[in-house]
C-alpha cells in the first residue's frame, strides 16, 4: 500500500515531463548551439570583457549595499512579530514589492524618483549638481532595488529559525544589545547571510529591465552583461550566446553552492 | 539578596518574597508550572515584575538584564554553539578569569572544544563557569540536572554540590526534585500555584512537610 500511495497517477507524468522539458530544453539548445571553438576569443573581445567587468563590479557593489541595508532590515522584519498587524504586514508587503513588480516598472519608478525632474532627483541636481540616471550609480541602484528582497528574506528566515534564547543568555552575561547582535546573532545566522548574499549577487548580475530603463545602455558605464547580450543578439549572435553561457554558468554555480540551503524543496 | 516578585500572565499569578545570603543556596521547589522558573526570570530581568529586588546594596527594578550582575545557568545551558568552551566562558569576562574558573571547575582541558562535543555533565560545568566568570552578585540555576541522563545525574549532582559549597555567591536553584534540594540547598521555599506554601530548612522540610505535595516528595526520597 505504501508503494501505491507514494506513486504518481500516470496522467500526471505527461504534463510533468512537458514542464521539465520546458525548463531544460532551452538551456540544452543554448549549450548545443554554443560556438565552443570560438568561446575563448569571443569572451576576450574588449567590449565583452568591458561588459563582464562592469557587471561583476556593479553586482558586487549592489550585494555589499544590500548587506549593509538588508541585514538590519531583516532584523527589524524578524522582530516585527510583536508589532500590531497593520504596520507589520505593510512592512512585509513593501519588502516584497520588488519581487512581484515587473523590473521595467521598477526602472520607471526609479526614474520618477531620481531622474532630473524626479521627486528627489530635481533637488539632487539643483543643490548638489548630482545626476544619477544613465550612470553606473544608476545601474547599482537598480540592482539593489530588485535584489534586496532576496537578501532580506533569506536573512529573516535564518533569524526566525535561530534560537533567540542564546541572545538572552548573552545579555545575562553582561553583553549590550549591539554586542549580542555582533557576537551572537550575526555568527548564528551567518549561513543565511551568505546564501542571501549569493542570491542577491546572482539577481543583480542578471538584472535587465530596471537597469536599461533607469540607466540606459552606454558601453563601459551602464551596458551590463544581460543588456550587452540582448544587443549582441541582433548583430553578433555567437557573441550573445557566449555571454549567455557565462551568465548561465554563474547561475548553475550558485545553485550548486546553495543546493543544501534555501533552494525550495531541497532544504534538508 | 532580598526580593519581592509579582508576575501576572493571563490567569496565572506569581507572588513571592525571598531572601538569600552570601554563601547560601536557596532552593525553589515545586511542581511543573508552579512559577519557579518565572521567579528566576523575574530576578534576572527577563520578565516584567512588580515588587522590588535588592541585591548587593543596589535596587535592580529598573536595571536592564545586562547590568544586573546575575549569573544565570539555564536548564539546557544555552552554550553558544559557534564559540569554543574557552570563548563561551570568557564571553562576559576576560580570558584570564575564564581560564581560572575552568581550572577550578576542572574543565581546562576542554578549552578548545565546541559545545556539541561536550557531554551533559561537561556542558553543565561550562555553563556554571561561564556564569561565575562574570563575578555575579547572585547565581541562578534553573533545573541544573534536568537535561542530564539519569545514569550520570547523581555524580554530577554531588560535583555541583561541591562547587556550590566552594563559592561565596548567594545562589538560587530551581528544581522539582527533592534529591537536588537535599544535595544542594540550605533553605527551601516550596512554591505551588504561584505562592509559597512552605519556607524551611531542608531538615525541617523532611521533619514537618506542610503540604501533601512536599509530603509525597519526602516520602519518595526517603524510600530510595
Amino acid at each position: 500500500m505504501a508503494h501505491r500511495r507514494s506513486g504518481v497517477a500516470p496522467a500526471l507524468w505527461v504534463p510533468a515531463a512537458i514542464a521539465v522539458a520546458l525548463l531544460v530544453l532551452p538551456l540544452v539548445a543554448l549549450v548545443v548551439r554554443a560556438p565552443w571553438g570560438q568561446l575563448g576569443s569571443l569572451l576576450a573581445r574588449p567590449e565583452v570583457l568591458q561588459a563582464l567587468l562592469l557587471s561583476l563590479g556593479t553586482a558586487a557593489l549592489a550585494t555589499l549595499l544590500c548587506l549593509v541595508l538588508g541585514v538590519p532590515l531583516a532584523v527589524v522584519l524578524a522582530r516585527s512579530v510583536t508589532w500590531p498587524a497593520v504596520p507589520r504586514r505593510l512592512l512585509r508587503a513593501l519588502v516584497t514589492v520588488p519581487l512581484v513588480l515587473p523590473p521595467v516598472v521598477g526602472g520607471v519608478a526609479l526614474l520618477l524618483l531620481l531622474g532630473r525632474r524626479g521627486l528627489l532627483g530635481q533637488w539632487l541636481d539643483e543643490w548638489f549638481g548630482i545626476t544619477i540616471p544613465f550612470t553606473t550609480t544608476a545601474v547599482v541602484i537598480a540592482q539593489v532595488f530588485v535584489a534586496l528582497p532576496f537578501l532580506v528574506f533569506a536573512v529573516e528566515g535564518a533569524l526566525r529559525a535561530s534560537d533567540g534564547r542564546f541572545e538572552v543568555a548573552a545579555a545575562t552575561l553582561g553583553a549590550s544589545r549591539l554586542t549580542v547582535f555582533r557576537r551572537i546573532t550575526l555568527p548564528l545566522v551567518a549561513p543565511g547571510i551568505a546564501s542571501g548574499a549569493l542570491l542577491c549577487f546572482t539577481r543583480s548580475l542578471g538584472e535587465f529591465g530596471a537597469t536599461i530603463t533607469f540607466a540606459g545602455s552606454f558601453p563601459g558605464t551602464t551596458q551590463t552583461l544581460p543588456i550587452s547580450t540582448y544587443l549582441l543578439l541582433q548583430s553578433d549572435p555567437d557573441a550573445a550566446i557566449a555571454l549567455s553561457l557565462v551568465l548561465m554558468a554563474v547561475s548553475v554555480a550558485v545553485l550548486l553552492t546553495l543546493r543544501d540551503r534555501w533552494v525550495p524543496g531541497v532544504v534538508s | 539578596m532580598r526580593a519581592s516578585i509579582g508576575v501576572t500572565r493571563g490567569a496565572f499569578e506569581l507572588d513571592l518574597t525571598l531572601e538569600v545570603e552570601p554563601g547560601q543556596t536557596l532552593a525553589l521547589l515545586g511542581p511543573n508550572g508552579a512559577g519557579k522558573s518565572t521567579a528566576l526570570a523575574a530576578l534576572a530581568g527577563l520578565v516584567d515584575t512588580t515588587g522590588t529586588i535588592e541585591l548587593a546594596g543596589r535596587v535592580l527594578d529598573d536595571v536592564p538584564v545586562e547590568h544586573r550582575r546575575i549569573g544565570y545557568v539555564f536548564q539546557d545551558y544555552l552554550l553558544f554553539p559557534h564559540l569554543t568552551v574557552l570563548d563561551n566562558v570568557a564571553f562576559g569576562s576576560t580570558r584570564a578569569i575564564a581560564v581560572e574558573w575552568m581550572r577550578r571547575l576542572d574543565i581546562a582541558d576542554l578549552a578548545a572544544r565546541r559545545p556539541p562535543q561536550l557531554s551533559g555533565g561537561q556542558a553543565q560545568r561550562v555553563a556554571l563557569a561561564r556564569a561565575l566568570a562574570t563575578n555575579p552578585d547572585l547565581l541562578l540555576l534553573d533545573e541544573p540536572l534536568a537535561a542530564l541522563d539519569v545514569a550520570i545525574r547523581d555524580d554530577v549532582r554531588s560535583e555541583l554540590a561541591a562547587h556550590l559549597a566552594a563559592i561565596d555567591v548567594p545562589t538560587i536553584v530551581v528544581t522539582h526534585s527533592f534529591e537536588d534540594v537535599a544535595a544542594l540547598a540550605d533553605h527551601v521555599i516550596v512554591i505551588e500555584g504561584g505562592v509559597a506554601t512552605q519556607r524551611a530548612t531542608v531538615r525541617e522540610l523532611v521533619r514537618a512537610p506542610a503540604t501533601p505535595y512536599v509530603e509525597r516528595l519526602v516520602r519518595d526520597w526517603s524510600d530510595d
